[in-house]
């Protein structure tokens, strides 16, 4: 393991550029070199560059090693067995920061109780993971004043009040709690005095600047009504049934709690604009997962919305500066929110990234066992299909029912790869009576791993990539990090049964890389080794659970990024040249 | 048999009997001075479900005035309230002989029989009360309880289906019409299974059964039983098709869909069939030639339509798509995934108008439904 902003892999002699920045300097980059060093690697970069992606299909292959013993990250969990309510199944999520600032990912994890345990107050605390840099974790949850303990489904990760430092915000059946970085290694509860404390059962959360101020807003996706003193009874009624097999009841039958937008005042405080935007779910959806992003390529936020059998919402941001009523829901016509036949299928986790190099982002939603992933393909013009068949994940997907997903290019080849972590809602699956015909449908499932084949394609490797992934597990949430800074990205997945799973990207031969952090909602354009590459710092996306706020971008053999380009959310640009591969860079908001 | 009819429907005329029995038959005695308070009695009794008692004032007035036949109606409908449907049939009899209500006699003495397990006797009796009263489902129904009992099965469901008419949701109707189908699809089997037991319609049908059941590992090595006996079945390949397909077991499907239209090449279904399939997988080209021989087939399917229009919305011919599609919303105005595909087209095409009001549409039927 060593530091991100090391040396490269292909040697420090030849790889020595000065960027050119367009505009203003940026900070980090400053090693001016002599002339005829330049064009030695100029030469090199050519030849490199000559590596194309495509040629990498036999080359890298994605491995990942279980190291969660070793990593000391664990979670005492109180399960049931036969999880005969709705709600024993649905959590819980993981999340990568550097709540520290040391530069080095730590990790927060949710925490779930069974209903007994619920109502006798026996509760799990969730659980806050210091990084010690040598692939160990010490659990500060405690210290840190973290250690919530009630029904714990999901947690979202951002600096909401442009301190520097990484909040939490929990995701919770009951009141959501808000989490504010003390910057000294504490955190003190604010959720009374932000205004958030959504007391719904909420799922995923999201943020993003969608008006432009400068401050993070957030979005809450809330999933059922639900009364633990009015429990249906398992496997009685029309709703309790899977197949042939008595289970927990609904969502079907239940009634849809409403989403939330915050508006972020920025002054500690928010104001609830859930109706006024009109992303309220007035419909009353099934929430499970948020994902933000410029889906339409206009500069400003739009937001993506997974339901549970339920069409999908894709809420088009209608302009910066416009305030109230920003919004307009365009799911159906879009194309993203149904299957192509139009029928609405369990989204669950949302993926977000542009995987097919066409500079538009891309949507990957996990669903149901027997309903396949979706790949809706971003055509433009507000236009989606569903690709997730001619890309070669469709097939494969149809035996899985997927949670947590996400793009990262594990081989860092310059080509998003697909993540998916799977398990079954209902153990019950595994009883023998259960069709012979089913598809697979167990209710262990082991993640899903899809090389990106740089046509617009992808190949499942799953087998390939490690004991780690082919493990069954109830997966639920799902994240991704560079948590050890060796330059590839790392997975860190929830087990319902089981606790946290520390996947350590562990793939051989892999490309160079560049890390960018930037405000949330920048948009981050790297050209290199012929690729142009599309991507946005986010603080949103996959299931339940958050990611690193930073956006990886794999160079395959090029030893410097041509060009880097960042549009921040507030519109300006800026554009640095010949960046050097294999570090992390940080443009932080005083650069915008 | 006759212990299966006893259970069936017994519940279902009998409120509704009691009341039209008593409204129609309450008898107006002559010795009213004598009899009057006998027959209040009788009917206080009654309302108290205390039908022996009743029974017994009754059978008072009878030996008071034995020509009250109407009340020896009455006597014998609480003989078999009282379930003691020997005596009622005895009591109904005499009623009838004496020139009683023809129709609710004959009804309750037919249910009597029933009763009893005397179907045969029964059954003139309920089909005289049917006659009577042509538009009451209630003899109807019984009169087909004694034909299912007499394994008169043809004239069973003729009965049914008249009282389903009248009464499409009566869930004792439909479970006796249910019964009545199992019946003679059981007896179509068994004489297929007699004349020739290799024969592969005895495989296809228990395929059939079985894929019906949800049991897709048996319909399937059913299925494959009946092309072994005969490659060239039409239908049964798809059938596999639909079943690989649902399993999940995509190769196998498309290889079944494929032998369907070799054996099959005209079948305008399997080739919308093996379309769809194709297009959900997204072999765009191949489901196109497929839908495009489907629809040109039998112009007339709105599915098969609907599945062109979105193929071709994905191959992004888009005015082509919108045609094919507004034709599907023209053959069958209902089908919301018609409406959702000409939105979807719409929108593509850049007719944002007319893709608001499709989508208007999609809602509508998908709030209807």
């Amino acid at each position: 393991m060593k530091p991100s902003t090391s040396a490269t892999k292909t040697g420090d002699d030849l790889t020595h550029y000065e960027p050119q920045v367009e505009g203003e300097r940026q900070g980090m980059l400053r090693i001016p070199l002599p002339w005829f060093i330049c064009l030695a690697g100029w030469l090199t970069l050519a030849l490199m560059s000559m590596w194309p992606a495509k040629a990498l299909e036999q080359q890298p292959k994605i491995y990942f090693e279980d190291v969660t013993e070793k990593s000391g990250l664990r979670l005492e969990r109180i399960t049931s067995a036969e999880k005969r309510y709705l709600i024993e199944t649905m959590g819980g999520g993981v999340a990568f920061l550097d709540y520290d600032r040391d530069g080095w990912l730590d990790v927060y994890l949710t925490n779930t109780p069974t209903v007994q345990s619920f109502k006798s107050g026996r509760l799990p605390a969730n659980r806050l993971y210091r990084n010690n840099h040598n692939g160990t974790f010490t659990d500060v949850s405690e210290t840190a004043g973290v250690a919530f303990r009630g029904w714990s489904l999901g947690v979202s990760v951002a600096d909401y009040n442009n301190d520097g430092a990484a909040d939490l915000y929990l995701t919770n059946f009951g009141p959501n709690v808000l989490y504010r970085n003390n910057g000294d290694g504490t955190f003190t509860d604010v959720t009374k005095q932000a205004g958030v404390g959504d007391a719904r059962w909420s799922s995923s959360s999201g943020w993003a600047d969608y008006d432009g101020d400068g401050w993070l807003d957030l979005f809450v996706a809330n999933y059922v009504e639900y009364d633990l003193n009015q429990l249906p009874e398992y496997g009685r009624g029309r709703y309790c049934l899977y197949k042939s097999l008595e289970v927990l009841c609904g969502p079907r039958g239940m009634k849809g709690a409403g989403d939330a937008l915050y508006h972020n005042n920025g002054d500690g405080t928010f104001t609830d604009v859930s109706k006024k935007a009109g992303v309220g779910d007035e419909r009353g959806h099934y929430g499970l997962g948020v994902a933000w992003g410029d889906f339409d390529d206009d500069g400003d936020q739009d937001l993506f919305v997974a339901n549970d059998t339920q069409a999908n919402y894709l809420y088009i941001n209608q302009g910066v500066g416009q305030g109230a009523g920003a919004f307009r829901e365009a799911g159906l016509l879009s194309g993203a929110a149904l299957d192509a036949n139009g029928k609405a299928r369990a989204g669950m986790g949302i993926a977000v990234g542009d995987y097919d190099h066409d500079g538009r982002l891309d949507i990957g939603v996990t669903n149901f066992s027997e309903e396949a992933y979706a790949l809706f393909r971003n055509q433009g013009a507000g236009n989606f299909t569903d690709a997730a068949f001619t890309a070669g994940i469709g097939k494969i997907s149809l035996a899985y029912l997927g949670w947590g997903l996400f793009f990262g290019d594990f081989d860092n080849d310059g080509w998003s790869d697909l993540f998916a972590a799977n398990g079954h809602v209902y153990p019950q699956v595994d009883r023998p009576q259960v069709d012979q015909m089913d598809p697979g449908a167990r209710y262990r499932q082991r993640c899903l791993v899809f090389r990106n084949l740089g046509r617009g394609n992808f190949a499942d490797v799953t087998a390939a990539a490690g004991a780690g992934v082919n493990t069954p597990r109830a997966h639920r949430g799902a994240a991704l990090g560079d948590y050890d800074n060796d330059g590839d990205l790392d997975a860190l997945l929830m087990d319902l049964d089981g606790g946290p799973a520390l996947l350590e990207n562990r793939g051989q031969p892999r490309g160079n890389y560049l890390r960018i952090k930037a405000p949330v909602g920048a948009r981050i354009t790297v050209e290199a080794a012929g690729m142009k590459q599309v991507d946005e710092a986010r603080a949103s996306g996959s299931y339940q659970s958050a990611s690193e706020q930073v956006a990886h971008f794999g160079l395959g053999g090029a030893p410097v990024a041509e060009r880097l380009g960042v549009r921040f959310p507030n519109g300006k640009t800026r554009t640095l040249t010949n960046v050097k591969a294999n570090q992390l860079i940080t443009i932080d908001k005083e650069a915008q | 048999m006759l212990r299966l009819a006893h259970h069936i429907g017994v519940i279902f005329p009998t409120a509704v009997l009691l009341t039209c029995l008593l409204t129609t038959t309450s008898a107006q005695p002559r010795q009213a001075g004598v009899v009057q308070p006998l027959y209040q009695k009788a009917r206080e009794a009654e309302a108290r479900k205390d039908y022996r008692e009743a029974a017994g004032y009754y059978e008072q007035i009878l030996k008071l005035d034995p020509s009250l036949h109407s009340l020896r109606a009455n006597l014998g409908l609480m003989r078999y309230l009282n379930e003691e449907y020997d005596r009622a049939a005895r009591e109904f009899r005499k009623a009838l002989a004496g020139g009683a209500n023809l129709y609710t006699a004959h009804l309750f003495l037919g249910l009597s029989l029933l009763e009893m397990n005397q179907t045969a006797e029964a059954i003139p009796h309920l089909e005289r009360a049917a006659r009577d009263k042509p538009q009451d489902s209630t003899a109807r129904f019984h009169l087909a309880r004694a034909y299912y009992g007499a394994e008169r099965h043809q004239d069973a469901l003729k009965q049914l289906e008249a009282v389903r008419e009248k009464q499409p949701d009566d869930a004792e109707t439909l479970y006796l019409l249910g019964r009545v189908h199992l019946k003679l699809s059981l007896a179509s089997y068994d004489r297929l299974k007699q004349q020739n037991p290799e024969h592969y319609r005895i495989y296809q049908l228990l395929g059939e059964n079985y894929e019906v059941q949800g049991l897709h590992g048996p319909a399937i090595a059913n299925y494959r039983k009946a092309l072994e006996r005969n490659p060239k079945a039409h239908g049964i390949h798809l059938r596999l098709a639909e079943l690989y397909r649902a399993a999940g077991e995509l190769d196998k499907a498309l290889e079944a869909y494929r032998r369907e239209l070799i054996i099959n090449p005209t079948d305008a279904y399997a080739m919308y069939k093996a379309g769809a399939f194709l297009l959900d997988q997204g072999k765009l080209d191949e489901a196109a030639q497929y839908l495009e021989r489907s629809v040109g087939a039998d112009p007339n399917a709105a599915p098969a339509r609907v599945s062109y229009g979105r193929c071709l919305l994905e191959q992004n011919r888009l005015q082509e798509a919108i045609a094919q599609l507004r034709q599907a919303v023209k053959l069958d105005a209902g089908a919301a995934a018609a409406w959702f595909q000409l939105a979807r087209a719409y929108q593509k095409a850049g007719d944002s108008v007319a893709a608001q009001e499709a989508l208007r549409m999609y809602d509508k039927l998908k709030q209807e439904n």
